[in-house]
Parts: C-alpha cells; structure tokens; sequence
C-alpha cells in the first residue's frame, strides 16, 4: 500500500514538474526613458502591467502592454506620448515574439544567473521591427525573473518627433526589462 | 500722446508674453491628476463589468476607456511584484480586473483574497486572451475606496 502510495506521489510530482516548462507574468514592469543626454526634464515612464510568457522548453518569449499603461510623472508628457508620438488609441498595443537564442546553454531548474540572449520581432505603432538584445535570466526558488535593455529609436517604428520638442526628447529610447515569472499552472 | 501709446501697447505685449510664459511653465509642470480627484464616469460591481467585457469587449472596450470607474467586488488575489495590483474575478471566468495601484497610494491595512473591496480608478484598455493566460480588463492608477 505503502509502495502504491509513494508511486502515485512521484508520478504526480514528475507530472508536475513536466507541467512547469511554461512561465508568466501580468504584472511585468517595463521603463521607457527617452531623456536627452545632459537634459534636466526627465522624459520617463513606466508600465507595471506587462505580459510574459516564457517557454522555458523551447525558449519562445513574448511580451505584450498596453501603451496608456505607462505613466509619467508630467500630465503633459503623458498626454503628447499617448496622442501625439504612441497613438495609444489607434495603436493601443506594443508586442514582441521571440526567443532566447541559448536556451539551451540556461539550467532553469538550477538557481543561477544566466546570459540570455533574445532575439525576435517587436510590432508598435502599427510597424514590426527585428530586436536583438542580451539579457539574464534568473532562476531562483521555483520562479524566473527576467532582465533586459535595449534601445529602440522612434524612426524605425514611424513615430515622428516635432521639431519643436526634438531637442527635448532622444530620438533613441532606452527600454528596461524587469519580469519575475511564476510557474503557468494549467 | 504718441508715447502714451507706445507705452500701453508695450505695457499689453510685456503682460502677454508673461503670463503666456507663465501659462507654459504651469502647463509643462502639471502633474499627472490624482484619482482621488477625478469625477467617477461609472460606477458597477465586478462581476457585472466582467459579464459585459465577456459580451463584447469590443463596444466594452470604447465604452470605458480612458473614464474613470469604480468598481466593487471580492478580491481574487492581491499581488505585490512592482507595486500592488489587486485583482478582482472569480473562477467560473478566465476574465480579471486588474487594478494596479496609484504610485502614490500607500496601503494602510492589509488586503487578503476574499475580502470586499472597493476600487477607483482609469480604464486603460483590455488584454485579450492572446497568450494562453486568461483575458484581463487593466485598470491603472487605482485607489482603494474607504
């Protein structure tokens, strides 16, 4: 009875641990910083609802927010990101599909900190792009957290940038990746 | 009388132009308007802002967004990775209400699954079921209503 017993256990913890490949987040936290280098104005904001999802099996990513969930700290500016230069209305989604190109080289069922290097396709503003970048990937206690930078320059995406306001705001904009993901339980 | 006039019209240029500059200052500095003091659009219960999102989140979608709504139903889980979003659903549903919190609000008590709770906050926009993870309708700056 015993040995029936601990049978089932170890099949439902294999089973569980097979289940465990796919890993996400809603609550993943991106920054856009488009300051002009030695500027004193800020041009920041942050979003703090991002969706991941990570196959930690095959290495697919993908990202997805919503544009009117960045906040700045100047209505303004808010305003201008979302009308203006995003089209948050028209364009109210940025996505990126992709994958880790060394998935294999990561042990995510090992704690550690990992090179990952990203590679995939970023749709804003109606416009799709190639992005490449390097990260780490994190594996600690069960969960995933995943970190990057990259740059993205407005032109490539067809956001136009006023002449009046091009000496205020970098035509290039510095994007933070930071997304703890928790096993997806089906 | 001549000079009289220059000087009224240099007196109207000089007030123009500062209080045009004063308006840019003030304009440029605005802070983003606290949820507290914004005009509620809506006013409902989560299930039933659920229900309607489940129908046509379509029409839903443009019915709501950007307005201010407040919303009152059972908490389905509090999350605290980058900040708090309270999340409100239950599990006949794969659809939530995400309400992440103003960056300025500080949580007095503590908020567990199950409890009643009454939130105030922007409609942002509605995320499909797109990844397999369950459709979310997100609503940002929020406040816990007292």
């Amino acid at each position: 009875m015993k040995k029936t017993l601990f049978l089932f256990a170890l099949i439902a913890f294999v089973s569980n641990v097979h289940s465990q490949e796919k890993y996400f987040t809603k609550a993943g936290k991106l920054g856009f910083d488009a300051t002009v280098p030695k500027s004193p104005e800020n041009i920041d904001a942050i979003n703090k609802a991002a969706l991941c999802v990570l196959d930690t099996k095959t290495g697919d990513i993908q990202f997805s927010c919503l544009m009117k969930g960045f906040e700045f700290e100047r209505a303004l500016m808010m305003e201008h990101f979302n009308e203006n230069y995003a089209e948050s209305d028209k364009y109210p989604k940025t996505v990126f599909k992709g994958v880790v190109t060394n998935n294999t080289s990561i042990n995510y069922s090992k704690d550690g900190t990992y090179s990952a290097k990203v590679k995939g396709q970023m749709t804003m503003h109606g416009e799709t792009k190639e992005v490449e970048t390097e990260g780490k990937i994190i594996s600690k206690s069960g969960k995933i957290q995943v970190l990057a930078n990259f740059n993205l320059v407005f032109a490539d995406y067809k956001i136009v940038i006023p002449q009046l306001v091009a000496d205020k705001l970098a035509k290039t904009a510095k994007i933070s990746v930071d997304c703890l993901l928790e096993p997806l339980k089906k | 009388m001549f000079k009289k006039k220059i000087i009224i019209v240099l007196s109207i240029a000089v007030t123009i132009t500062v209080l045009g500059a004063i308006y840019a200052y003030s304009e440029f500095n605005r802070k983003t308007k606290g949820t507290k003091d914004m005009d509620t659009a809506f006013s409902l219960n989560a299930t039933s802002l659920i229900s309607e999102f489940e129908k046509d989140f379509i029409i839903s979608n443009s019915k709501y967004l950007n307005k201010v709504i407040e919303v009152e139903g059972t908490v389905k889980s509090v999350e605290d990775q980058t900040g708090y979003t309270i999340v409100f659903g239950d599990s006949s549903s794969s659809t939530s209400i995400r309400c992440t919190m103003d960056s300025s609000f500080k949580l007095g008590f503590k908020l567990k699954a199950g409890q009643l709770c009454s939130i105030k906050g922007i409609y942002t926009g509605f995320n499909a079921d797109d990844l397999g993870i369950g459709s979310d309708i997100i609503i940002s700056k929020s406040i816990i209503k007292p």
